[in-house]
This record gives C-alpha cells, structure tokens and sequence, in this order.
C-alpha cells in the first residue's frame, strides 16, 4: 500500500513537471503564466464597460453623429504595455455595437490619407467618383468633435514575498473645441500574488 | 573488513559532477572586449536551458543595447521581464530547488536584477521615444528596489527618480519631475545632475564598469557573497563637437549597494539547514564506517550500509545556493545634464581610463524644442 502511495505521489510530481501542449483558451480566462500586470481580460473587460457606458451617454449624441478620434491611453503604471491595444480594441467593439452612430477618424492612418490625396491631385493615380459621377475630392480630412483619451494608473505593492497591483483605467471624451468633458468613466482590478519560499 | 575497504575506496567515485549552467562564460568575453563571443554563448544558453531564459535574455539585451538594437534589446528586456515578474513556481520547481540544487530553479533574479531590468526598459523606451513605457520602465525599478513590509527598504537608485522624472516631463507632467528630481536630490545631495538649477536638453546616462559578482561561500556553498569590481575611470568627460562639455558624475547609482542592501532570504534558511544535514551526515557515516570493523558478522554489513547511506544522502542533499546572475550589468550609474544648440552636434564619452564599448563617438541632432538622450557603456 505504501508503494502505491509513492509512486502516486511521483506521478503527480512527474506530471507537474512535464510541459503541457499548446492549447486555445478562452482570451477572459486567467491563464498559468502568473503576474500581477495587465492581461488579455482586462482589456477586453475594460473596453467592454466603457464601450457601453459611452453608448449610453446621451450628451454624446446631442449634436448628432459624433466624430471622435480615439487616442492610445497613457501608461502611468510600472507595467510595460503597447496601450495602442485598448484603442483598437474599443473602436471595433464601438464600430461593431454602434452601427454608425459614431464617426471615428483614423489618424494613425493621416500620413497614407495625406500621400494618396497628393497623388490624387497630381495625377499620378485616378480619382474614384461618387454615384452620380462627380470626383470624389474632399477639401481637407476631416477635423474631430471630440477626443476619446484615457489613462491607465496603478497602485504597486510588495514585501519581497507577494506582490499586489491595483490598476484603474479611466477614459473620457473631450469637447475638441470647448476642452468641456462630456464622458469619464473608469474600470478597474486589482491582482495578488505570492512568489513562493524558493523566490523573493 | 573487506567491505569497509571497499565501501571507504567508492566514495570519491560517488561524488557527481553536476552541469549547471550560468553565464561567466558570457561576463569574462564580455569585458574582455568581445561582445560577438559573449552572443554566441548566450545563444547557445538560450538553446540549452530553459530554466535561465530570463538571464540570457537580460545579458544578450545589454549587448543589443550597446550595439544600438534598441528594438531587440526592448523585445528582450520585456520577455525577461515577465518571466521574472511570474509569480509562484510549479510543485515540481519548488520541490526540485528543496530536494535538489537552487539552481535547477527557473531564474527570476534577485530584486536588484528585476530593478535593474526595469531601469534597462526605461532607458531603452527612452532612446526609442516611448516615453510612458520609458517611466513605466523606472517606476518598475523604483518598484522592485523598495519593500511595503514595514518600510524598511525604500529606494534609494536616485538615477531611476532622476529619469522617471525626466520621462514625465518629456510627457509634460512637469510635476512628477520635480518631484522626482527632489527626491533624487535628497539621496544624493553633492550630485549636479540632480540639482534643481541644473537645466539642459541633452542627458548623457553612462553604465559604468563591472557589476557585483554573486558567488556561494560556506561549507558547502550554502551562503551568498557578492564580489565588488569597483575599479571605473577617475573621469569621464562628454565632449560635444571637440569641446569638453562637462563630466558624467556619480549620481547614487551603486549597483553592488543594491546587491547588497536587501536581507536576506526565506530560502537562505532552507539551504543552512541543508548544509547542516550534509555535515551532520558526512561525520555519521565516516564515523560508523570507521567503526563498523568493531561490530561483527550482521553488525558489521548493516553499520557499512547505514555509513554509506548517510554519506550518499549527505552527497545527494545539495546545498549550494544559486549563484546565476546577471554578469553583464554595470558596478554604476552616472549621469550628465547639459546643453546643446539645436541642430547636428558630434558627441564623444570619454573616459580618462578603460574604454567605452562599441562607439565613443556619435552624431546626434537636436531638435529645436525637446531633448536628446544618449546612452554609452564604459568598461575598464
């Protein structure tokens, strides 16, 4: 009996030790690699329930169609993140969920805009036209109403045995030409962790 | 008697010889001025061991740093990074690194490394223009040389407040600046760079010289040491278009201090008593082999079993702790603050001994409005 014990005991051993094959997993699921920082579901999340709250924002839509540019938040917490993914990921939630309530401009994309209207007008390529056959020519690309900006803050702790950071990410939408905030609303986490007796 | 003889004669054929794997390869080819030999064994770590990716990533992110990949130091800074910010380890690694070596543990560095690796982000997001991820970067090394438990370690690397500071304002948060800059002034009063009158849009960030040693010392290798290498230049100046434009000053960044200035360990423990179950086996078995000639017949083959069974565990029981470390990094921060027209300007770091790896001469523009940081390593 105390044979079985054991080798049960090193066959669970032995299991924990092998490496597990790649799999998909649900992106709002906790996933084994560890860490306090920033994770798939907290952007997913955070997108999710400011998407949301601003469709419900009846400010927004009192002029009509709103055009608004979307800005990367500012990373003021200790975690390395690209926060150009919260922008990306809220604009298609809002494209997909507003259905054309809001206008979004593309300024990460003004240089190709600015190069092809410069060859559009030089003649180096054709102008497409609209149904009824007129050019389409713009006189300039178009100004925004408002500015969608965020901030993602946090608050880090740790002991040398566990560490805990409390994030909250805020976002609000800017009159472009007032500066008169019509939108905030923050979401926000905390994460604990502990390193174990064989890490500090 | 015979069996004695023969259990006594095996015992030096016991003692196994163990691989682990640590970069001093890397460090000696490294300051011996060839970073292409140093890349090479860091290649082929990467490819052997996985438990140590962390460390050849941050080693192989200072040559790339150095090299001016500023793109692959950042990639692998990063991966360092969350390798070393996972918390928790696996069953299996816990009770490895307890039955086994420490150092069959996956690498996650000590707190100064994980500063260290923070201040690295921070330099290299700020030479390449991310400046929140730049501040992200010091704030992480801020972080991690500080401890919640009591308030009894606070930061006190003043070039990570000075350039934490320096990445807000660049992001027009002038406030934290001069917070920041205040209390990188209260850590080091005597240092310009720190000084409030002290203005200029061109900073000069220089890592200076070899990084502290970690080596096992003990019975059995179950205490950590860190060597100081505190050999570096008496001066280095900064010279902008053939003119002296000032000196890189020490500015508190004492990473042999940060080594050193954190307690000790929960593992620390752990290995003590390991290290005194190896003696306390070693003397058993010798002793009852030694006496088992007194014991006869039965007594005898069992005292030889029981000799050698404790000198074998004493043997198996691995008490050394984890010397891997960052080999790579400097034994100093220091730092410049001055100020340039806009426009082209030749720059040169310029120590008064050693010599500064990969270039010591650099054309930079100055943009009208912001400012230019420069980073160079000088290496005895």
């Amino acid at each position: 009996m105390k044979l079985v014990q054991w080798a049960l005991a090193i066959a669970v051993l032995g299991t924990s030790a092998c490496g597990t094959p790649t799999r998909r997993i649900d992106p709002d699921q906790d996933d084994d690699v560890g860490g306090t920082g920033i994770d798939a579901a907290d952007v997913r999340t955070t997108a999710d329930q400011i998407c949301r709250a601003l469709l419900s924002n009846r400010t927004l839509f009192e002029k009509g169609t709103p055009v608004i540019v979307i800005e990367s938040p500012e990373n003021r917490t200790r975690f390395q993140i690209d926060a150009s993914i919260f922008v990306t990921s809220m604009r298609a939630k809002l494209m997909e969920s507003a259905e054309g309530r809001i206008m979004f401009i593309a300024r990460e994309d003004m240089k190709s805009v600015m190069d092809e209207r410069e060859r559009k007008r030089s003649g180096a390529v054709s102008v497409p036209t609209d149904a009824t056959g007129k050019p389409e020519l713009a006189a300039a690309p178009l100004g925004t109403q408002y500015f969608l900006k965020g901030t993602l803050q946090s608050i880090s702790k740790q002991n040398g045995e566990a560490v805990s950071d409390y994030t909250l990410a805020t976002f609000r939408v800017v009159d472009a030409e007032t500066s008169a905030l019509v939108f905030e609303r923050g979401y926000d986490w905390k994460k604990i962790g502990s390193s174990g007796v064989i890490y500090r | 008697m015979a069996r004695r003889k023969l259990a006594l004669a095996v015992l030096p054929l016991v003692a196994f010889a163990c691989s682990a794997y640590d970069t001093h390869a890397v460090g000696e080819a490294y300051y011996r001025g060839r970073p292409e030999e140093a890349s090479r064994h860091l290649g082929e770590l990467l490819e052997a061991d996985p438990e140590g990716r962390a460390l050849y990533l941050n080693e192989r992110g200072v040559l790339e740093l150095e090299a001016g990949n500023y793109d692959g130091a950042y990639r692998d800074f990063v991966e360092a990074n969350q390798i070393m910010e996972a918390l928790g380890g696996s069953t299996s690694d816990e009770v490895g690194a307890i039955v086994g070596q420490e150092a069959s543990k996956i690498w996650r560095g000590e707190p100064y490394e994980k500063s260290m690796n923070g201040y690295y982000l921070g330099v290299v997001e700020l030479l390449r223009g991310v400046d929140d991820n730049a501040r992200a970067g010091f704030k992480n090394a801020i972080f991690f040389d500080s401890s919640n438990q009591g308030e009894q370690y606070q930061c006190d690397f003043a070039p990570a407040y000075f350039l934490e500071g320096f990445a807000s304002g660049r992001l027009g948060d002038a406030t934290t600046f001069d917070a920041d800059l205040q209390r990188a002034h209260e850590l080091v009063p005597d240092a310009p760079v720190f000084k409030p009158e002290t203005k200029g849009n061109l900073v000069v960030i220089v890592d200076v010289g070899r990084g502290p040693t970690k080596i096992a010392t003990g019975a059995h290798g179950e205490e950590i040491r860190f060597v100081e290498h505190p050999e570096r230049p008496a001066r280095i100046d900064v010279v902008a278009d053939g003119t002296k434009l000032g000196e890189v000053e020490h500015a508190g960044g004492d990473v042999y201090y940060q080594a050193t200035t954190r307690g000790g360990r929960v593992f620390d423990r752990i290995l003590k008593g390991k290290a005194i179950y190896k003696s306390a086996a070693q003397a058993a078995g010798i002793t009852t082999l030694v006496m088992a000639d007194e014991f006869k017949g039965r007594g005898e083959t069992a005292a030889v079993i029981t000799g050698l069974a404790l000198i074998l565990s004493s043997i198996f029981v691995r008490a050394e702790a984890d010397t891997r470390h960052w080999t790579t990094l400097p034994c100093e921060v220091q730092l410049f603050r001055g100020t340039l027209s806009p426009g082209a300007h030749e720059i040169q770091i310029v120590p008064s001994t050693g010599r500064v790896a990969i270039q010591s001469a650099r054309t930079i523009e100055v943009p009208a409005h912001g400012d230019v940081v420069i980073y160079a390593r000088v290496l005895n």
